[in-house]
């Protein structure tokens, strides 16, 4: 049994203008100490779908449909107080994206810290620090730091106080939404190394959600590849760069820029992203995918297993 | 500095028209709309010399009842009037018998007859309210010859009653004795020459007096007095009846419980006019000829008899202490509201606006100098300097100076967010490049930052116009309005100037302060409306 | 510690600078107020002193005086032997020509100054007869013959004249004496300066018209006890109405800012759109006919006879309509404001983070949410109330009749009693920043951003 299953996960928001399906049939596996890379443009449900893995998807939003196990334990109809005692932080914690405003700025880095810490152990508050100390050593900083305010750090540093902060309770899944956007590529490339090697370390699984493939390839094992609130692949990191099956991963692998292989022009997807109100009846890539054929615009791809492990939603690979 | 994602000048636009998107941006909108057709026209209906009749024009207690109320807000009790045109007239006839032996000897020594004129009219009442008020005007004419026949006697010889007798067969009498002696042309009885202005023209007409407030010396003032007192005394209130005027009394009775109420029926409305003459100047064989007495200036007759039931009160919107219709105040009041708003708001934003990009500009010392003075104006207690600005310029206050000192009071408003805004665009290339390839300051300031800034300042004016019309009210209440502008402010001061709260006169102030919040109303949800684009998130 | 002198500095300066242009509004009136006093002092002191004085003694000290000296003393001499020749009450001047008049003239103005220098004369008696031997002597010499009694009499009416001539000099030298000397013939700039001394060291002005009703005693004319007595009626009324308010608006905006959009929500936005939209003495006076006129729930603030100001009882039952309107007034606004704070906050990643790491939700709200709100709600949200309290309630008071300084505004406007509308202006100015100064330093107490910046 894995870590955590994910089953026809589906979130919808509730707008005044209509029902934006935001995650809309998702279905996944992560074992343990497994690192699963969560790609697509913005706006393709990503944040949402790690929203959904904690229960906290912002209102008018809503689960409607599916199952989110850990360890075989439905977390969906679970009670909010079960939840929130059991799962949050503890079983699943998340790095949040942006490190801006992820910290309150009316706190020291120390105290929110070792506020989870508090919360869900025993702990008094000098064995918290002690252990917020620990931490705070784990992801390269000085413990001074953990009596400074969020304003008086630099980005990257308030990026690794995010991570310790999501490793204080040694979580079995941590949750990474875009950890190193808005920071320079050296802090960057940082940012990624101290992931990795605490992914080493702690044997934790990590769900990594990005837009940037090269992000995904440092770390990732496997990748989901999302497309407008549905995983349109799904497989080993290596297959999935080596042989990418539907049209839309062969267009994002084409739009990122490489220093070393085949020189080719750097391509973009022309068109945008359906409107999740009323996605497209079929395919919901069909209107953009220069591949599209008959049944495209027709019927929704059933996703199918094309080699071990590699799982795509394209009428191209499915046999009718 | 600003968080504010980059707008092309498409995207703009496409938010201004997300006003009417909000339901705040499609109430403000249409309140707008139906304000400004009213206003303009208001201005076109009346012209400058039409809204100024409000305040300035003596003709409305002629035209109006005194602080009445709604209609609506209590039972209507109808207006009446009777004139001399539509009574009955019963003579002139000419008798030689009469009962008082002394005026008896006028006929049988003098030569003369008596001649008798009796005019009747009647009205019906029927209501459970008072009227506000009654009003009287009785002007008789004596001809020259009247009377100078017989100016041998000291006996008075011209004898006038003028009554109304009340459904219960008692008599109000306005007039009940002798003309005055030697008295010839018009006799002013009751009643009041009116000059009024309508539309800049005079016109003079005469017009019944009301008796609620009968003045001293007239004519009639002993004979009414005491005939209402009279009545008072039979219906059980020698102290008066609390409450109730003298032209209310006139229609007052008691009721099987006790209560003081009117007496509804017919009420006539009768005037009898006796005189004698010299036989010669007026009878033709034996009878009165009234030719023959016109003819020889040996007539008395009245030009002029009024009596009027004034309603208790009036229109949708009622009437204030000085008779003036509420509900035109409301509409006069409203190009005012107009004026004021728009004329502070946009010139102390434009002022504001320019300021704050100069400041935005210039970063050195001068710029540094600028926001200080800013600061300043800012830390002043908006209301109390502008009070005190008012005492000082209290002799020459009218609406232009009034705006004059608050826009010295809101020009630094917008100046920091202006700045703000300025300074980033400062920064930007075109800035730059202008300043690279020597573009004057002016030139930068006015072609290049100005034009960017202005329209969110515009928005800001927007949501300052509710404070400038409240703050005008405020002022006009403590008695720093422009006498001459029928602004609501000015109608709220009158309302507590008069005690119309404790008086219970509560359209007095309703209204005006309904029209005020209604209009500050339509600008805040504009503005709310707005808000998204004029406030852009601050991020420290 | 730098940051709170700083602020503290830029305090100061500020209220000097508002203080001097408030004086500088007013520096006409007020000196000329100064005037007048002085004049009226210094004619009571000259009925007193000139009392029973013969012409002589005050035609003396007129010449003594350095500003009218001799030559202002035959000024007055020429004044009045001119006006008593044309007032024709005496018989001299009508037997005498043209000519011989103006020899008359000069004759006596030589005769009075050298009786008025003449110390050994005292008494009028002693004047009169050295000046009539003297004058008619001089005439003698010019050929002009008039009887000595008549000479006498012109004299007696033209001394009477000269003193009369002469206080009125010495009075009008001596304002302009003291208007000098205390400086008020100085330029408005100078006597602006000087005015806004007065007032920032809390120098007494003297009011003209209104006086003290308690404190410290009944009847005291200082502006700033005239003030002072009302404020501590002001600050009740306000602080209590605020308190009130917060009390309210903080759970209603909670409430509000959760659901945004819903009933509650909607209602709070339309609320504060009316209240900021009307003036709130408006309401105010709808209030009072409602709830003491027709329906009467509390005490009406126009009893007749007035109101006890110093008993407690009547007081509180006094306080409790104006509380409730200004309350009532109030919320909707506040409500509003702080609902905005908190959605924005709401909308925070930190809050998310806060309820990610399991936090229940009141823990979120109360450590986090309303913490981080903290700093701007102090500012906007404490800030617009007090900045209401000194626009709208200042009138509100008026309304309610309510001894604070509001309807000393209006008692002050309607006396037309410049100095205490200065001192008022004065005051609450100062109230004002210093209240904007503490909320000022809240801030950056509250939010570390600024404090270690």
């Amino acid at each position: 049994m894995a870590l955590l299953e994910v089953e026809n996960l589906r979130t919808y928001f509730y707008t005044l203008r209509g029902v934006v399906k935001a995650v809309d049939g998702v279905s996944f596996e992560l074992e343990k100490g497994e690192t699963l890379g969560i790609v697509g443009e913005s706006g393709c449900g990503k944040s949402t779908l790690a929203w959904s893995l904690l229960r906290l998807v912002p209102p008018p939003g809503r689960i409607v449909g599916g199952q989110i196990r850990i360890d075989g334990k439905d977390i969906v109809g679970m009670s909010e107080s079960e939840v929130r005692r059991e799962i949050r932080w503890k079983r699943i914690s998340m790095i949040f994206q942006g490190a801006m405003n992820a910290l309150n700025p009316v706190y020291t880095v120390g105290d929110q810290i070792i506020e989870p810490l508090l919360l869900h152990t025993n702990m008094t508050k000098q064995e918290a620090l002690e252990r917020a100390r620990e931490l705070i050593e784990a992801v390269g900083l000085a413990p001074s730091i953990l009596e400074r305010y969020p304003h008086e750090l630099s980005g990257g540093q308030k990026q690794r106080v995010v991570i310790a902060m999501a490793l204080a309770l040694k979580p079995d899944i941590v949750i990474a939404d875009e950890p190193t956007t808005a920071l320079d590529v050296v802090v960057q490339a940082q940012i990624l190394n101290l992931m990795k090697k605490l992914h080493q370390e702690e044997k934790m699984s990590i769900i990594l959600i990005t837009h940037d493939l090269g992000v995904v390839t440092e770390l990732s094992e496997k990748i989901a590849v999302m497309y407008a609130g549905k995983i349109v692949e799904f497989g080993r990191a290596e297959d999935i760069f080596e042989n990418p099956l539907h049209p839309y991963t062969k267009a994002l692998i084409r739009a990122v820029p490489r220093l070393k292989g085949d020189i080719h022009k750097l391509e973009y997807i022309p068109g945008t992203p359906p409107d999740l109100r009323s996605p497209p009846p079929g395919c919901r890539f069909a209107p953009r995918c220069p591949r599209r054929f008959e049944p495209c615009d027709k019927e929704e791809p059933p996703i199918i297993e094309y080699s071990k492990g590699h799982y795509v939603a394209c009428w191209l690979y499915t046999k009718r | 500095m600003f968080k504010r994602k980059k707008k092309t000048g498409k995207k703009q636009l496409s938010n201004w028209s997300l006003l009417l998107r909000t339901w705040s941006g499609k109430i403000g909108m249409a309140l707008l709309i139906i304000q400004l057709l009213l206003a303009i026209y208001v201005v076109a209906a009346y012209g400058e010399t039409g809204l100024k009749e409000y305040t300035q024009s003596n003709k409305w207690s002629y035209l109006y009842p005194q602080s009445a109320p709604p209609c609506w807000a209590t039972d209507k009790a109808p207006p009446a009037k009777v004139s001399l045109e539509d009574m009955q007239v019963t003579g002139p006839e000419a008798s030689f018998q009469v009962a008082d032996p002394k005026q008896q000897l006028l006929i049988d020594y003098f030569n003369a007859v008596y001649v008798e004129t009796v005019y009747e009219g009647s009205f019906n009442y029927e209501a459970e309210e008072f009227p506000s008020d009654t009003a009287l005007a009785l002007i008789v004419e004596v001809g020259k010859n009247a009377t100078v026949n017989l100016q041998t006697t000291t006996t008075d010889i011209i004898i006038l009653e003028a009554y109304v007798e009340r459904p219960d067969g008692l008599k109000v009498y306005f007039y009940d004795g002798k003309l005055p002696v030697g008295e010839s042309g018009t006799v002013f009885l009751y009643g009041q020459v009116a000059n009024i202005t309508e539309g800049g023209e005079n016109i003079t007409f005469i017009k019944p007096y009301s008796l609620n407030k009968i003045y001293q010396g007239a004519l009639i003032e002993q004979y009414f007095t005491s005939s209402i007192k009279q009545l008072e005394e039979y219906l059980g209130y020698p102290e008066g009846i609390p409450g109730l005027q003298q032209g209310q009394i006139i229609m007052a009775t008691v009721n099987e419980q006790g209560q003081v109420v009117p007496l509804n029926g017919e009420y006539k409305v009768v005037l009898k006019i006796g005189y004698f003459v010299d036989r010669d100047l007026v009878l033709n064989n034996g009878q009165f000829d009234p030719n023959l007495a016109k003819q020889n200036d040996a007539f008395v007759e009245p030009t002029v008899y009024v009596f009027e039931v004034k309603p208790n009160c009036y229109g949708f919107f009622g009437t204030d202490t000085k008779s003036r219709p509420i509900g035109l105040g409301l509409l006069f009041g409203l190009p005012y509201a107009f004026i004021l708003g728009f004329s502070v708001t946009f010139i102390s934003t434009f002022i504001g606006a320019f300021y704050g990009t100069a400041a935005g500009y210039w970063k050195d010392i001068k710029g540094e100098i600028m926001m200080r003075v800013v600061d300043i104006v800012n830390s002043l207690p908006f209301l109390p300097i502008l009070i005190a600005l008012s005492v000082a310029f209290r002799s020459a206050i009218t609406l232009p100076v009034l705006a004059g000192l608050m826009i010295i009071l809101f020009w630094a408003g917008p100046v920091i967010v202006v700045r703000s805004m300025a300074l980033q665009i400062s920064e930007q290339i075109y800035v730059e490049a202008a300043r690279a390839v020597g573009a004057s300051t002016r030139r930068i300031l006015f072609k290049h930052m100005f034009p960017q800034i202005f329209p969110y300042t515009m928005a800001i004016a927007v949501l300052s116009i509710p404070g400038v019309i409240v703050a005008e009210a405020s002022l006009s209440l403590l008695g720093f309005g422009d006498p001459a502008a029928p602004t609501w402010g000015k109608m709220l001061q009158l309302a507590y100037d008069v005690g119309a709260v404790n008086a219970g006169y509560w359209w007095l102030y309703l209204f005006p302060g309904l029209a005020l919040v209604i209009f500050s109303a339509t600008f805040l949800l504009l503005g709310r409306a707005l808000e998204p684009i004029v406030a852009p998130k601050l991020v420290k | 510690m730098k940051w709170v002198l700083i602020k503290i500095l830029n305090l100061i300066i500020v209220l000097i600078i508002v203080t001097f242009i408030v004086a500088a509004i007013f520096t006409g009136p007020l000196a000329e107020r100064e005037k007048q006093n002085i004049a009226q002092t210094v004619r009571q002191q000259a009925r007193v002193l000139f009392q029973n004085q013969p012409p002589v003694a005050i035609a003396r000290s007129c010449a003594l005086r350095p500003n009218i000296g001799e030559q202002g003393l035959i000024d007055a001499i020429n004044t009045s032997v001119q006006s008593v020749i044309e007032s024709g009450n005496t018989t001299l001047p009508q037997q005498l020509s043209q000519d011989q008049i103006a020899v008359l003239e000069e004759v006596l103005q030589t005769v009075i100054v050298d009786a008025v220098n003449n110390k050994t004369i005292v008494t009028h008696d002693e004047f009169l007869n050295y000046t009539t031997a003297k004058a008619y002597a001089a005439l003698q010499e010019q050929g002009i013959n008039v009887s000595q009694t008549e000479l006498r009499t012109f004299i007696d009416d033209v001394s009477a004249k000269l003193s009369e001539e002469c206080k009125k000099k010495i009075i009008q030298d001596e304002i302009n004496l003291q208007i000098v000397r205390k400086g008020l013939d100085q330029p408005w700039y100078v006597l602006a300066v000087r005015y806004t001394k007065t007032l920032i060291t809390f120098q007494p002005l003297y009011s003209t018209v209104l006086t003290t009703q308690y404190w410290p005693y009944q009847g005291d004319r200082n502006a700033l006890h005239i003030i002072m007595e009302r404020i501590p009626y002001s600050v009740l009324l306000f602080t209590t109405s605020s308190i009130l308010t917060l009390a309210f608006a903080l759970p209603l905006a909670l409430y509000a800012a959760r659901r945004p959009g819903k009933t509650v929500d909607s209602t709070i936005t339309a609320w504060s759109v009316f209240s900021v939209s009307m003036p709130w003495w408006w309401l105010a006076m709808v209030f009072i006919y409602l709830f003491t006129v027709k329906y009467e729930i509390f005490p009406s603030p126009y009893k007749p006879g007035g109101i006890d100001w110093t008993s407690i009882t009547s007081i509180l039952s006094m306080a409790a309509l104006p509380v409730f309107t200004v309350t009532i007034l109030s919320i909707g606004d506040t409500a509003y404001r702080i609902r905005n704070i908190l959605l924005d906050v709401f909308n925070e990643d930190f809050v998310t983070v806060a309820r990610a790491k399991g936090l229940p939700e009141s823990m979120v709200l109360r450590k986090h949410v309303i913490r981080a709100a903290a700093p701007p709600l102090v500012t906007i949200v404490l800030f617009s109330i007090v900045l209401s309290v000194f626009s709208g309630a200042i009138i509100t008071e008026l309304i309610f009749n309510w001894f604070g300084l509001g309807r000393l505004y209006w008692d002050a406007i309607v006396a037309n009693d410049i100095p205490v509308i200065v001192e008022l202006t004065y005051i609450t100015t100062l109230l004002y920043l210093v209240i904007r100064f503490i909320l000022d330093i809240l801030y950056t107490v509250l939010d570390p951003r600024i404090r270690r910046a």
